[in-house]
């Protein structure tokens, strides 16, 4: 019963968005407020409607009501209450609906918080959004529809992949769609000041704070998957360009350049067609990536279920892109401004630069990534395209752009002297040579870690040295104003934007060399038998016992394992091998020793008949710095989210005075 | 940080037991995909069919064979598509070269673009500011300085 | 560059990304198939024990049709096979055929539990060690049939359980 009500609500939601479009078109065709009012109203009810959708979904997996199919195949009666709700997005139709659940979140957001300034664009953002949640709830009514019965009602359910019980699977979807997600309003503004014709900067400005939150959520969503295939997959890596991973990291480059060179559109009134053309293409891209893995036109570690929604996805694209590139086009005459002349070396340039390198990544992503299906059609021959070709061109163009990250903070926008510039690179290149000279002396290396590095080093240096004297220059002014010493705290909340960027590339630098530590992973193997030792670099492993234990749902067999580091005890591991009743073959779930520096990471090959264990054993250099990262990036998404841009607040002070 | 950082490192000076046969065999399967799996090399995977092939190698190691002879091995029996990585040459070119290419590409034309505005800049004569202009600019940083 | 070029390009890089995608959707094979690449080429030889203690070598069928099947008792296509197999064989041998089953990556026991299970009687036996013989025939997954000639060529490769229907006409053809 509850069941119907959801599928009802769908349908319920569907007719309104229709109804909200056409509203929204007619009101600002013949200037009726009342029917873009109505439009409004509907969007509301949008949101209500498609939580009532979802939370029937939820109520049916932890009901375990198998009549319904999506719930018979991805939950079972004995999976942990905990997974059965993150179930929902366990397969495409619920991801569908998660889908759509944030994006009439997001719409309902902004036609309640943008009620009274963008009112000439507003009608037609909410067009665009309205014409979106159209198309996912046609899905979700037709192809895709989570609330399809299943006949016979099954027993049991066929139970959650066991490589999705994992806390990983609470956050990693949720942040991902965030992310993508919250590109579509921009780029819904985008469209909207297109239609309009209104084409100032004030699409940009408005959506400068979404463009922001759709990048932190997007960058942990993706970090938090990479954790996730640390823990889980047990091969001791974090990325290994797969499909679906480079499905979320072309929409990630392209957003970030948009993040960029919407800064250079505020600041110098240039790039303005460009950054249409980003965010176009960053919304396409997300869109695309989902066809991708979904469609299964390629392999992928997510396709756990290939769907026929493919051709839906591509129609749409293909439609979407007419429409916007068309309406671009045809603008672009009132939209191009005359280019401002500038020095070599300024920030606009920089920014340029910044541009082309990530445009440069993502093709190249896009590229390896449909290359074989290009192998197949054009020379009939099958292709593998894993991490040494991605690596390969990734790394140099990766060690340029953290290069400009460093450089680009002390960079004028018209021009720079050669001497400011000297002094600003001196001292952060002389850190880095001789760090990383010292390293290769002492560790051996080869030219991308030298210059990886060296590069993250000196960035590092540049922005560290950038923040404390931001710090110091905002105390001087606070002493010059008040005569007297401020706090550390008031110095550090001044200038929040500049530190804010500050703080976040501090975060890509702590990744970066997260990144570097992979040149100094060592990895070895052994078998052991309860009692025996074995020294792998500074830790001993003392294999203590076998353990066998029952989970909720599956049978477990491990081993436990002393550590000892440099001589001190240092805590107990214990891999395991699980066995699902669902999966004829175990799972490994490796066992990691962590400590700042470095991870000790432990994966079960074996226990053999003589009840030895042979285990594979990785020392891997900096992996913490990765997760740590993302600390930084929330502190300083906070940072620059606190900042209000100059025009905004004239908005305010002048509404006051008159 | 960078006392932190030299500190961390050295922590590895101390190599692991050395298995040059066991690293060989690493080297050469990283270089292989697995089969079953989706995006692994034969080194990360623990499948049977993985397994096999480590083992293989192993011996044919041991056998004196060379890693082109190994790598040649198993190109002739699964494809070209064991490659993890393409091997560099016929239509595969168009795979290494073309984003390569682009970077050229792209390089040049901004280098050109962007010396021809700095060529502008230095024509132009820049104007000094007049009493106006520097009263307003005055009034507005400290209308900023609220931040 | 003008921007009429820059949009030419665009156009023409959207178009391709569709074409590849389309191809993709309809036309491509399915990326977890990976065909032989032996096709047409001389199948390697291979020498065995059989179950029974036979010792048996691929050059010995020259002249025959051989379906060298790989399977194991862990697989679960392999069960339906096995009767599709069993029945060929049945037909077929008389007239000159020969059905090969090399079990890999198994154990004695379960191979010989299956066997009796499922009522395989031709010619059996299990890979060594190190799989050589399903290296040699590059085998990916199991269960995998290769279809090999009179003269000792690999005609063709079935990934998953082999059909009837293929069997019988490539069978047919042969003898």
């Amino acid at each position: 019963m509850i069941i119907n009500i959801g599928y009802f609500a769908i349908l319920a939601a569907m007719a309104l968005v229709v109804y909200a479009a056409l509203s929204a078109t007619l009101g600002v065709r013949y200037n009726h407020n009342n029917l873009v009012q109505s439009a409004r109203n509907s969007l509301l009810a949008v949101f209500i409607l498609t939580a009532i959708a979802y939370l029937a979904l939820c109520y049916a997996f932890s009901a375990n009501d198998f009549s319904v199919r999506f719930v018979a195949l991805h939950s079972s009666i004995d999976l942990p209450f905990f997974y059965k709700l993150t179930a929902v997005w366990g397969g495409m139709e619920g991801s569908l609906l998660l889908w759509q659940l944030i994006l009439s979140f997001f719409t309902a957001v902004v036609v309640v918080r943008y009620k009274n300034n963008n009112r000439d664009i507003l009608p037609h953002a909410m067009v665009v959004l309205a014409l979106i949640m159209a198309f996912l709830l046609f899905l979700l009514i037709g192809w895709s529809n989570p609330f399809i019965r299943a006949y016979p009602v099954p027993l049991d359910g066929q139970g959650l992949n066991p490589l999705l019980q994992n806390p990983g699977m609470v956050y990693h979807p949720p942040s991902l769609y965030l992310g993508y997600v919250g590109f579509s309003i921009p780029f819904a503004f985008a469209i909207a000041s297109l239609l309009r014709g209104k084409l100032d900067n004030e699409w940009i400005l408005t959506t400068r704070r979404w463009t922001l939150f759709s990048w932190f959520f997007l960058t942990v969503g993706m970090l938090l998957g990479a954790q996730w295939a640390y823990i889980e997959l047990g091969w001791g890596g974090y990325w290994a360009w797969d499909p679906v991973e480079n499905a979320s990291l072309m929409p990630w480059l392209t957003g970030t350049a948009f993040l960029h060179s919407v800064i250079v559109q505020e600041k110098r009134n240039g790039l303005r067609i460009w950054n249409m053309v980003l965010i176009i293409t960053t919304f396409l891209l997300s869109i695309l990536g989902t066809f991708i893995t979904r469609s299964g036109v390629l392999g992928s570690v997510h396709a756990f279920s290939k769907s026929n929604i493919g051709p839906a996805f591509l129609i749409f694209i293909v439609v979407v892109s007419l429409i916007s590139f068309g309406l671009l086009i045809n603008r672009q005459e009132n939209l191009s401004t005359k280019p401002q002349t500038s020095g070599l070396f300024c920030k606009e340039n920089s920014f340029l630069l910044n541009n082309i390198i990530f445009l440069v990544m993502a093709f190249t992503v896009l590229y390896g990534t449909i290359f074989p299906l290009l192998a197949e059609a054009l020379a009939n021959k099958k292709l593998s395209i894993q991490a040494p070709f991605f690596n390969s061109i990734m790394t140099p163009l990766g060690i340029v752009m953290i290069l400009l990250m460093g450089v680009t903070h002390f960079l004028g926008w018209k021009k720079t002297s050669s001497r400011l510039l000297i002094r600003n690179t001196l001292i952060p290149f002389f850190i880095a040579l001789i760090t990383m000279s010292l390293v290769s002396y002492k560790l051996g290396s080869t030219w991308q870690m030298f210059l990886l590095g060296g590069s993250t080093l000196f960035a590092g240096s540049i922005i560290l040295i950038e923040f404390v004297q931001s710090v110091r220059i905002n105390r001087s002014q606070e002493a010059k104003k008040t005569g007297r010493k401020s706090s550390l705290f008031k110095t550090l909340i001044k200038d929040r934007r500049r530190k804010g960027g500050l703080i976040i590339h501090l975060g890509i630098v702590l990744f970066a060399i997260g990144v570097c530590g992979n040149f100094f992973n060592q990895e070895t193997s052994f078998t052991f038998s309860a009692g025996e030792q074995q020294v792998v670099d500074k830790y001993i492993l003392t294999f203590k016992e076998i353990k066998q234990f029952q989970r909720q749902n599956s049978r477990n067999e491990g081993i436990e394992i002393d550590i000892k580091k440099n001589g001190n005890p240092s805590g107990t591991i214990l891999p395991v091998k699980s066995y699902y009743p669902t999966s004829s073959q175990p799972m490994t779930e490796v066992a990691i020793h962590r400590s700042l520096f470095e991870d000790l990471y432990v994966s079960l090959s074996s226990i053999n008949r003589d009840n030895s264990a042979t285990v594979v054993v990785h020392i891997n250099p900096m992996v913490s710095f990765l997760w740590v990262s993302m600390i930084f990036f929330l502190i300083g998404i906070l940072y620059s989210l606190s900042y209000k841009p100059a025009q905004f607040r004239n908005i305010k002070t002048k509404n006051r005075k008159g | 940080m960078v006392m932190m950082l030299i500190v961390g490192f050295s922590g590895s000076l101390f190599f692991l037991k050395a298995d040059d046969m066991e690293d060989r065999v690493r080297e050469i399967s990283h270089k292989l995909r697995c089969p079953t799996c989706q995006a692994m090399s034969v080194k990360e995977s623990d499948a049977g069919l993985s397994l096999n092939m480590k083992n293989k190698i192993r011996e044919m190691l041991q056998e004196g064979k060379s890693e082109e002879e190994i790598l040649t091995f198993f190109e002739e029996r699964y494809g070209e598509w064991i490659l993890r990585s393409p091997k560099k040459e016929g239509f595969n070119l168009f795979l290494w070269l073309l984003p390569g290419f682009l970077i050229v590409i792209a390089s040049i034309l901004l280098f050109r673009s962007l010396l021809k505005r700095s060529r502008d800049i230095e024509q132009k004569k820049l104007d000094p500011l007049s009493e106006n202009e520097k009263k307003l600019i005055d009034q507005e940083l400290n209308h900023y300085q609220s931040d | 560059m003008s921007k009429r070029s820059f949009i030419f390009l665009g156009i023409l890089l959207g178009c391709s990304i569709l074409a590849i995608m389309l191809y993709g959707l309809f036309f491509a094979s399915n990326p977890k198939e990976i065909p032989s690449a032996q096709i047409g080429l001389k199948a390697k030889p291979f020498t065995v024990t059989t179950f029974d203690g036979k010792k048996i070598s691929l050059d010995n069928f020259i002249g025959k049709p051989v379906i060298v099947n790989f399977w194991a008792s862990w697989c679960i296509s392999c069960r339906q096979e096995a009767h599709i197999l069993e029945a060929a064989h049945q037909k077929f041998t008389p007239k000159g055929a020969v059905f090969i089953g090399i079990a890999i990556n198994d154990t004695r026991e379960a191979s010989l539990a299956f066997i009796k299970r499922y009522g395989k009687t031709y010619l059996l036996a299990p890979d060594d060690k190190l799989g050589s013989i399903s290296l040699d025939y590059g085998v990916t997954a199991v269960p995998e049939t290769f279809f090999i000639d009179k003269n000792g060529i690999i005609i063709n490769k079935i990934l998953g359980a082999t059909g009837r229907a293929t069997l019988e006409e490539f069978l047919n053809e042969q003898l």
